[in-house]
């Protein structure tokens, strides 16, 4: 029996969404480049609209963590999953977590 | 493949936004950088040989938001110094130490870096404060 060659480690690494560039199914904490609004459950933007973030824990435990410098953009195009709301407009950008569709 | 009304998503013609067909949630936004690290090279060799690409139109001022426009910031020698809490606070921290004769590359928060030295920083000063204290006036 011949079997077909199968999937190289990049190209596992594709399909399952994992690695720098991930791939469709990947998910990641983005901050969506919009002056304050909101963004809820199953919208749809694209990747050159959002930039990776984070927040820094503080070392000590006692105090709250606080946000981070943006990172870069992701390409592609990315489904909200969680939902942020009752920011101030024009001094907040909503960051929540996205599972890329594309 | 259906791609449609693409366009630069900036002046430097690096990423370029559009519209694709989705099988599952129909047309949607999305975008890839130009070059090596475009992450669907065939995508982006149709787009460019068969869609005209519009060129990217900056957001006019009045559009952006407060936090937009301090990130826009000011140009001073070429380049454009974001005005952000961060740049403030990183200003402060470095300003006795420029005047003490240090040259120092400072990245503004919009990712831009300008070369700090004795000789341009009284100059800085004067066009950038103004600008930053134009975000506080009532």
């Amino acid at each position: 029996m011949i079997r077909p060659p199968g999937l190289n480690a990049e190209q596992k690494a594709k399909v399952n969404g994992i690695g720098t560039n991930g791939g469709i199914g990947q998910t990641a904490t983005l901050l969506y480049v919009s002056g304050g609004g909101s963004v809820t459950p199953g919208s749809i933007i694209s990747g050159n609209s959002l930039r990776y973030c984070g927040v820094g824990g503080p070392a000590n435990g006692a105090n709250t963590p606080t946000g981070s410098n943006w990172g870069a953009t992701p390409q592609g195009t990315w489904m909200v999953q969680g939902h942020v709301s009752g920011l101030v407009a024009g001094s907040l950008y909503p960051v929540t977590s996205f599972v890329r569709i594309d | 493949m259906d791609i449609k009304n693409a366009q630069f998503g900036n002046e430097e013609k690096t990423v370029i936004v559009f519209e694709i067909k989705h099988p599952k949630y129909g047309w949607i936004p999305s975008s890839l950088s130009v070059g090596p690290e475009c992450e669907y090279p065939d995508r982006c060799e149709y787009i460019m040989e068969n869609l005209d690409v519009k060129p990217y139109v900056a957001p006019e001022p009045s559009e952006l938001s407060v936090y937009e426009r301090k990130l826009l910031g000011v140009e001073f020698q070429g380049v454009m110094c974001s005005a952000t809490k961060g740049d403030m606070w990183g200003l402060t921290s470095i300003k006795d130490w420029v005047k003490s004769g240090a040259v120092v590359p400072f990245k503004f928060d919009n990712g831009n870096t300008l070369v700090f030295t004795n000789e341009n920083m009284a100059d800085f000063e004067s066009v950038w404060i103004p600008f930053r204290a134009s975000f506080f006036q009532a």
